[in-house]
């Protein structure tokens, strides 16, 4: 018996050191190209990504998925899902050493960028003595694409070169040269060449700069520059547009508003439309109608007609190598920008992004030209895709689901680079889920792993230990459409509610009246009852916005920007010792925005001023049949505009019980306006209203968003941003200036002429040149933009109404790298999650629960 | 031979009507606002180039004369405002399996259900059987397919967990993973169809049963069921069995409720997403969607009125 168990325990043991032999002679499960050269024992050093085996997916659920992700043309941000796993950058954020912020490393850059303009001086436009204009980017060595390709220099300027072609006109090309900060030079000219644009003559690019300065179009004996004679245009619609005017979308709009103006006829002002200088001075009778329009009219600055012509930017041919982007060697990148940018933040921000790159060999043969078009098919299948990022689109069904695996071959997994803890994600998969309801019912049955709460959702998971709070950097404002002459034109347009009623609108036009229908706003409850998640906005520009972004210093922590929102909400003077409150902070936080009682006395001061400008007659008076009609717009069908809609009618129906417009404010819904017009309909004073709508994406660089509240994107273009003048206190002097200036002037870098106001308020004779750019102190930035906020809520056009924010749910098995959400980081993505289970034995852990439904309450 | 010159007119006149219609789509849909939006940060002259490139400056019939050269080719061009990129041939050629697959399965037992229970319903006129089967007629029919289809998701899903919340789409259309996966959608879509058929076949039954050629035919000796099968049930076939072809005919197209709830890749969204497009509705799709549904509308039309002839030879389509 012994002797059996014996040789039993022999074999056993045998057995046991025959599998050992054979383990240690087994590859080493090592994932990564070179990985095997590490060493050849594995502890000797880093090993890059090891496969443990088993098997982690991140799941998601989203109502909707992307058709194409052709990163050169793509223009919904469902691309992303497929481009944010599948590519990398030159530069990306990660966790700073403490996890409590941010910092820019390089990604397949192998260093940051060097400043190689002295290099290049009498090329690319750059002169001797200038810096910050052409950078060097060392790119890491083992780049591949994810099939295992080599991807190097020559890749990106391949792909620059297709993302420019004239041919194609593709989407993001102007990405290079006319959004963000980083403008790549001679990507303007190579991608037009061959066209003709219409230009703003008051431009660089046109014949302004001052250049025929004093030249007076109404000197008919004066001889016209030879260059202006056949160039420039007189341009309804585009010397509307180029003066950063909005509305107006066709020449015959622009001329019937400027008729009403002027007293021109539209059709003279329409024959004018498109005529040249020459030609117009040919004709007595057009050259009379200008003379009116500019001069006796419209402007008052000897450059200013310029603004109404246009100017015929014919594009030569332009070839590649003149453009800004060009391989040094097989992994050096040279960028050239045609405005100098210095090395911080905002040029490593800029950075942080491929440059558009894509397999060149594999999208030229996708290229097709039927029916004389330029298209392209790449990105929309797995087969006409390569990706180069740390997960590889494996399978995908269009309208159904996506799958992601990871990419072996990607750089960021080999042992030189791969940081322990990270990608623990081995597949990254979306199942179309068009209903909230279903989504939610995967959610809890452990099909998919995060789940965004609804308002109807709230009551059930706000106190969650899963349920996990964003907020966003865009802020939620009422907008109103303040134009006399449209809001005349509309009302007469109108039906009445209650037949017999006379229909106006120009109420609207009174400050006291829109300031009372917004502190009759009950905001609280507002989001209550749309958005339970939002908080209370009380100013322009969220908490998420940084001020300063080598830093990470939040733009709302500041002093000034703390006193923007007192300023504004009158509570200035009201917080101190001995006062109402003991600091800014308490001051903020008692402010609701809700104030009824002093929305009725602001309603009863409009229905006065009505009444004293005629907006509300005597007759009306008497017989009582009048509304004043306000339509609301609806951007798209949902939720949130019906019942948002619902809400503010019912408020204001009730803030001006009591009021002189009892009985007489009535509201109307507009139809669908459209997820990307919606703001053309207010612009052009097509509706009165809008609710809901703003800004967003600019999180490092509140100062270039500012721009949407004075340039051409702004939702009120009637008000002149150029004549309402602003004072602010900067370094020892206050200074004046328009707010357009300080605004989409200063604060974009370029330097403006500001007066020096005197201790009597007055102006003085001394004037102070003066920028806030990227590259002047960060303290001058934060002052002229906290004034010009306040400056833009004060003007009673626009009012902020609620924050963005967002909930959601944290699968059981997820696990963050960071409770809080870190600016730029979020909570650490895909990158930083870690999981409990894998996804079988989460699947089994489901089956033992009640119906195979976890609770999340 | 009255019916083949019959059938040619038809054809004639069906092509002329097709013409004829999808020139005036393309020139209404041609002529709706396309206006490009001004975006942040966004250079406009470029988007005006790729509109130029596009011919949207074009004369509209310009456009059209365009289009036709290359839709005779079967060249349908790319999406540009609606899946964007996409061939539009191959997105609709890749989705027309789903919905097909997941229609034919309905109805081939929805079709039969719906007549069985007419049948019975009829045969049992005025009885609790006629009764239920009558109430259950009306709620179905009355209700949106939508309403049942979170039902039925919910209960055989969420609660009982017999089936998934989506369809499998992994093995393709022609496959029993996908119709296995698909039974939760294809129960709410049969809902409708078997109520229908229920409730028409009754209708048509009963008035044949109750008709003297019934009394004849029991007269001469036939028994119930005798007389029921030979005669009223083919009798009551005659405005029935159009409505059969009807619904093999619409097999090719979707239901957008239905599909997008269960994640159905078919082509039920296909016609309201190019129209509803932003900035603009996409052309491409929509000339293709308008051409095909057109078409099978058309010989849809022409073949169930041939049918009529088929079933019932009393019927001579185009007899003098």
């Amino acid at each position: 018996m012994t002797s059996k168990l014996t040789k039993i325990l022999a074999m056993a043991l045998a057995l046991v050191m025959v599998v050992a032999v054979f383990a240690s002679c087994a590859k080493d499960p090592v994932i990564g190209d070179d990985t095997t050269a590490a060493g050849t024992n594995p502890d000797d050093g880093p090993k890059g990504y090891v496969d443990d085996g088993k098997t982690y997916s991140y799941r998601m659920g989203p109502s909707d998925l992307p058709e194409s992700w052709n990163v050169q043309t793509y223009q919904s941000n469902t691309s992303t899902y497929v481009l944010d796993y599948s590519s990398d950058a030159l530069y990306t954020f990660e966790y700073n050493d403490n996890y409590d912020g941010y910092k820019i490393v390089p990604s397949m850059a192998a260093d940051y960028p060097v400043d190689v303009t002295k290099d290049y001086v009498g090329k690319f436009g750059i002169a001797e003595g200038e810096e910050n204009k052409a950078y060097k980017i060392a790119l890491k060595t083992n780049l591949k694409f994810d099939y295992g390709e080599v991807l190097n220099a020559k890749s990106f300027v391949d792909s620059m070169k297709l993302l420019l072609n004239p041919e194609a006109a593709n989407f993001r090309a102007d990405n290079v040269y006319a959004s963000g900060n980083l403008k790549i030079y001679g990507s303007e000219e190579y991608v037009k060449q061959g066209s003709t644009t219409m230009e703003d003559c008051t431009g660089g690019a046109g014949v302004g700069s001052g250049k025929y300065t004093g030249w007076n179009f109404g000197d008919t004996g004066a001889e016209i520059p030879a260059d202006l004679a056949d160039n420039v245009f007189f341009d309804l619609l585009n010397c509307y547009v180029n003066k950063g005017w909005a509305g107006q979308s066709t020449a015959e709009d622009v001329a019937a508003l400027f008729s009403k103006y002027t007293g021109i006829a539209a059709e003279d002002l329409l024959a004018m439309d498109g005529k040249s200088l020459s030609e117009i001075r040919a004709d007595e009778a057009m050259m009379a109608n200008l003379q009116v329009l500019l001069y006796d009219f419209w402007c008052t600055d000897p450059e200013e007609p310029w603004g109404f012509f246009c100017y015929k930017n014919v594009w030569e041919a332009y070839d590649f190598a003149n453009v800004g982007f060009f391989a040094l060697d097989d992994n050096t990148l040279v960028i050239v920008l045609k405005n100098a940018m210095e090395d911080n933040f905002y040029l490593r921000y800029e950075l942080c992004t491929s440059f558009f790159l894509v397999y060149a060999p594999l999208y030229e043969q996708l290229i097709t030209k039927d029916n004389g078009v330029y298209a392209n098919t790449y990105g929309t299948s797995v087969d006409t895709y390569v990706g180069f990022g740390p997960y590889k689109l494996t399978s995908y069904t269009e309208g159904a689901e996506i799958v992601l695996e990871r990419n072996l071959n990607w750089h960021g997994y080999t042992p030189e680079e791969y940081v322990e803890g990270t990608y623990m994600t081995d597949r990254v998969t979306y199942k179309k889920v068009a209903d909230n309801a279903t989504r939610l019912e995967m959610f809890l049955k452990c099909e998919i792993d995060s789940y965004g709460l609804q308002t109807e959702d709230m009551e059930d998971y706000i106190g969650s230990e899963y349920t996990y709070f964003d907020d966003s950097e865009s802020t939620w404002y009422l907008a109103l459409n303040p134009q006399e002459a449209k809001l005349t034109e509309t009302a007469a347009a109108a039906t009445p509610l209650t037949a017999g009623n006379t229909v106006i609108k120009t109420p609207l036009c009174i400050e006291e009246f829109r300031s009372a229908l917004s502190y009759s706003l009950d905001r609280q409850s507002f989001n209550k009852t749309l958005s339970p998640t939002s908080g209370v906005a009380k100013a322009l520009l969220s908490n998420m916005i940084i001020a300063d972004p080598e830093t990470g210093m939040s733009y709302r922590s500041l002093d000034v920007a703390k006193d923007a929102i007192l300023n504004f909400w009158g509570l200035a003077d009201k917080w101190g010792e001995g006062k109402e409150y003991a600091t800014r902070d308490d001051a903020i936080d008692s402010i609701t925005g809700y104030d009824p009682e002093g929305a009725k006395v602001l309603f009863d001061k409009a229905y006065d001023k009505a009444v004293e400008l005629g907006y509300i007659t005597e007759a009306m008076i008497a017989d009582g049949k009048w509304e004043v009609q306000i339509i609301i717009g609806r951007p798209s069908e949902g939720n949130y505009y019906t019942k948002g809609y619902e809400f503010l009618s019912a408020c204001w129906t009730e803030a001006v019980k009591g009021t002189k417009f009892e009985g007489h404010l009535t509201f109307v819904q507009s139809q669908v306006l459209g997820s990307t017009s919606f703001g053309t309909y207010l612009r052009e004073g097509n509706i009165d209203l809008l609710f809901g709508v703003g800004y967003g994406g600019s999180m490092f660089d509140p100062y270039s968003m500012m721009d949407c509240f004075t340039g051409s994107l702004q939702y009120d273009p009637f008000t002149d941003k150029k004549t309402v003048m602003l004072d602010i206190a900067l370094e020892g002097k206050t200074l004046r200036a328009s707010l357009y200036d300080w605004v989409s002037e200063c604060l974009q870098g370029n330097k403006i002429t500001a007066t020096v106001v005197g201790a009597d308020g007055n102006a003085t004779s001394e004037t102070v040149e003066i920028s806030a750019g990227t590259s002047d102190p960060s303290e001058r930035r934060t002052t002229i933009l906290a004034a010009a906020e306040t400056k833009v809520m004060t003007l009673a056009n626009i009012f902020p109404i609620q924050t963005d924010a967002s909930a959601s749910l944290r699968c059981m098995r997820v696990n963050y790298k960071t409770e809080d959400y870190i600016l730029g980081m979020g909570r650490g993505g895909v990158e930083w999650y870690t999981y409990s289970m894998t996804d079988d034995e989460f699947v089994n852990y489901a089956k033992g629960q009640e119906n195979g439904v976890l609770n999340y309450k | 031979m009255y019916l083949f010159k019959y059938i040619m007119k038809r054809i004639g006149l069906m092509l002329m009507t097709f013409f004829v219609i999808v020139t005036m789509c393309f020139i209404l849909v041609k002529l709706l606002p396309n206006t490009p939006a001004a975006q942040f940060g966004k250079d406009m002259a470029l988007i005006l180039k790729r509109r130029e490139l596009l011919g949207y400056d074009l004369p509209i019939l310009q456009q059209y004369g365009r289009f036709l050269k290359y839709a005779f080719k079967g060249n349908f061009g790319i999406g540009e405002t609606y899946k964007l990129g996409n061939e539009v041939w191959t997105v609709f050629k890749n989705r027309l399996p789903y919905t097909m697959c997941l229609n034919l399965v309905t109805i081939s037992f929805s079709i039969p259900l719906g007549l069985l229970l007419g049948i019975f319903a009829a045969l049992k006129k005025n009885k609790w059987e006629d009764h239920v089967i009558s109430t259950g007629v009306m709620i179905f029919v009355s209700v949106p397919s939508f309403v049942y289809a979170f039902l039925v998701q919910y209960i055989l899903y969420f609660k009982l967990g017999w089936s998934s919340a989506t369809v499998d789409v992994s093995a393709g259309a022609w496959s029993w993973t996908f119709v296995k996966s698909a039974i939760p959608a294809v129960i709410s879509m049969s809902f409708g169809t078997i109520a229908g058929f229920a409730r028409y076949t009754r209708a048509e039954l009963t008035e044949v049963l109750t008709s003297e050629i019934m009394l004849l035919a029991r007269t001469k000796g036939l028994t119930r069921s005798q007389a029921t099968f030979r005669h009223a049930l083919r009798n009551s076939m005659v405005p029935i069995f159009p409505m059969i072809l009807g619904e093999f005919i619409s097999i090719m197209s979707g239901s957008l409720i239905i599909e997008q709830i269960f994640t159905i890749p078919g082509v039920g969204e296909l016609y309201i997403g190019s129209i509803q497009a932003q900035p603009a509705p996409d052309y491409n799709f929509f000339m293709l969607l308008t051409i095909f549904y057109t078409f099978i509308g058309l010989a849809a039309g022409i073949v169930i009125d041939i049918s009529y002839g088929i079933i019932d030879p009393r019927i001579r389509m185009g007899a003098k």
